[in-house]
């Protein structure tokens, strides 16, 4: 088992988990998880109910874990709400990617940021400028995409995908938090969900993406981290590690 | 099958993201003109018809002119009462209670004059009042103690009549106040009060749905509460405020009502409100799973709804049709606003069944 090399493990992580334990009635979801989170693409991999979900929830204020912490840059963060994850830099997308479908592709990418004008203190929602600066945003994804007034519902699940990263990129967040971000996408989707992901990490942003295909994780990441049954199992560098290590780090056979 | 045909067959082909094309252009049109913009049209368009039909059936020219503020007029109450439906049903909720919300003020507002020395000034601070701490307890429970609204203001509704009676022993109380009643029945420059303070809240509810963040947040909430939560959005307050929202205007509602009737009845005029304003509010455009809607298509299903009334009560017709009448127009409203997309799901249809049957389609023996 090889942990990341040395000149980034000297330096703060951008996000870190301490001994993070989150019990569901007798099922011990996460127990006692320490992970360290730096700029890059950072897999997470292992069975159903290995808790990737739950440590993907805790580190995007949805769920607050029952012992440990969450550090970003090196200080202590209580992420009591998505709100409060939010202002700490971190952007989560969800498994259902969370789109109002009765809103514009704008409408979406601004959701809870709209930009406004003060017009004698009242806050009016700027639509133009939402759709101008939404625009040129899909443009730099690099995804085929309608005009940024089309509401979301007319849209496919690839391009759903695109506007909730698009989302997390427009706000210079520090760490973006990706579950299984390609579950529902057919190939050729999933091949352009995964190169804005990879493009993304590529411009220096932290990504932490959950993934369940091995090959193409051991691929595209640049650090590995392997669960089961709640805790962390192994943290790998993909470049030395091959498939069949993996595995058996998932089934526990070489533990 | 003509050219023309196998060009059609060739536009429904699903483009690369897998939409078919005509669909794509009739959603795009729609959303290009937007398909609110398109519902208000209709309505005009409808009120328009409505006018002209009253006016040759009743021989009258002067339906139209004479009639257009009387329309509106009779419409006030009403139309203040489904400004603050359409806000609840934009956020995804229904509140039952507006009617006997209403009813519960002209109770409370006739108690205090009446008690305290005659004071109209009290009575009407705290008729708004108790409209909207009324409002407030329908949004807590539903938004904090997690009760659907439907069941919620099913009770409340129930509820804030029975106090109303409580409050007036059943009877109706005799408010007497120059000043109500010269707002309630009074005119400014032959304008109706009422039409003006309906007019005023119109604008302002449209402005803040359309314009303003809190307005664009309720049409998130309404479009997808665990998005809105996941961005950010306060969703709980929303769901509050809007409930608070519609409490004031059934409670400004009410006081119109003691106003032009002079009297306070605790469940006359009042009781009975929330469904025709849900009725109005739904044939505006406006659907009961959020996040759709506009303030404009209630107040113009309100102005087509006492249009109607008026109208059939002009030439002669009995009352009972009126609401056979009513039921009719809302289910032709709601049947006609869904119609681009049940001609784009047909196209669709039809166009697989073509594809797919076998005289039409060649046999590939090499795989797509
Ligand atoms: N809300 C919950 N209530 C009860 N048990 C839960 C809940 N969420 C997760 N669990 C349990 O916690 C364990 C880890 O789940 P999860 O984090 O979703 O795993 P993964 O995403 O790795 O498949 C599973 O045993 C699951 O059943
Ligand atoms: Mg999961």
């Amino acid at each position: 088992m090889t942990v990341n090399d040395t000149q980034t493990t000297t330096s703060v992580p951008r996000l870190a988990a301490r001994r993070l334990s989150k019990l569901y009635g007798h099922v011990a979801a996460l127990d006692d998880v320490s992970i360290d989170f730096r700029p890059g693409l950072n897999g997470i991999i292992g069975d159903n109910g290995a808790g990737k979900s739950t440590l993907l929830k805790i580190l995007s204020g949805v769920e607050l874990p029952d012992e440990g912490a969450v550090f970003v840059d090196g200080r202590p963060t209580l992420l009591v709400s998505t709100r409060a994850a939010r202002a700490a830099g971190i952007e989560s997308l969800y498994q259902d990617l969370a789109l109002v479908d009765t809103m514009s592709i704008a409408d979406n990418i601004f959701l809870g940021r709209e930009r406004i004008r003060r017009v004698l203190g009242v806050p009016i929602v700027d639509r133009r400028r939402m759709r101008n600066e939404a625009d040129a945003a899909l443009r730099e994804v690099r995804i085929r995409m309608p005009s940024a007034r089309v509401g979301v519902r007319q849209l496919s699940g690839g391009q759903r995908q695109a506007v909730a990263i698009t989302r997390a990129m427009l706000f210079g967040a520090r760490v973006v938090l990706l579950d299984e971000p390609t579950a529902a996408l057919g190939p050729r989707e999933t091949a352009a969900a995964l190169r804005i992901v990879r493009d993304m990490a590529d411009r220096g942003e932290t990504v932490v993406m959950v993934g369940h295909n091995l090959p193409q994780m051991l691929e595209l990441a640049d650090a590995l981290i392997v669960m089961r049954a709640g805790r962390v199992v192994a943290s790998v560098d993909p470049a030395h590690t091959t498939l069949r290590d993996l595995t058996d780090f998932m089934v526990g056979s070489n533990a | 099958m003509g050219v023309d045909d196998q060009t059609k067959i060739e536009g429904e082909r699903p483009t690369e993201d897998g939409q078919p094309l005509a669909a794509a252009r009739i959603s795009e049109y729609v959303s290009r003109i937007g398909r609110d913009t398109i519902v208000a049209l209709a309505l005009v368009g409808a009120l328009g018809m409505l006018l002209a039909i009253f006016g040759i059936a009743s021989n009258g020219r002067e339906f139209i002119g004479a009639n257009i503020i009387q329309i509106v007029d009779s419409g006030t109450i009403l139309g203040v009462v489904a400004i603050g439906e359409v806000i609840v049903m934009i956020s995804g909720e229904l509140d039952i209670s507006v009617g006997s919300n209403a009813g519960l003020v002209t109770a409370v507002t006739a108690e205090v004059v009446l008690h305290l020395n005659g004071s109209v000034a009290l009575g009407i601070v705290a008729g708004l009042a108790a409209g909207v701490l009324t409002g407030a307890v329908n949004g807590f429970v539903v938004a904090y103690l997690r009760i659907s609204s439907v069941i919620a203001t099913l009770a409340t509704f129930s509820a804030f009549s029975g106090i109303a009676l409580l409050l007036t022993n059943g009877n109706p109380v005799g408010v007497t106040s120059n000043f109500l009643a010269s707002v309630g029945t009074g005119t400014i420059a032959s304008i109706p009060w009422l039409v003006i303070i309906l007019i005023v809240i119109a604008l302002v509810a449209v402005f803040g749905m359309r314009f303003t963040l809190p307005g664009h947040n309720v049409y998130a909430v309404g479009g997808s509460a665990e998005a809105a939560r996941l961005a950010g959005i306060r969703v709980q307050r929303y769901v509050l405020g809007v409930f608070a929202l519609s409490g004031f205007c059934a409670a400004i509602a009410g006081i119109m009502l003691v106003g032009q009737t002079g009297t306070a009845q605790p469940t006359e005029g009042s009781v009975g409100l929330e469904l025709t304003a849900i009725t109005a509010v739904l044939l505006g455009g406006t659907g009961l799973t959020g996040g759709t809607g506009t303030v404009l298509g209630a107040f113009l299903g309100v102005m087509v709804l006492s249009t109607l009334d008026d109208g059939l009560l002009l030439i002669g017709v009995p009352s009972f049709w009126q609401q056979v009448a009513t039921g009719a127009l809302l289910l032709i409203g709601v049947i006609l606003q869904d119609v681009g997309g049940h001609r784009a799901r047909w196209r669709t249809l039809h166009a697989a069944r073509r594809r797919a049957h076998p005289t039409d389609v060649p046999f590939e023996v090499e795989g797509r």
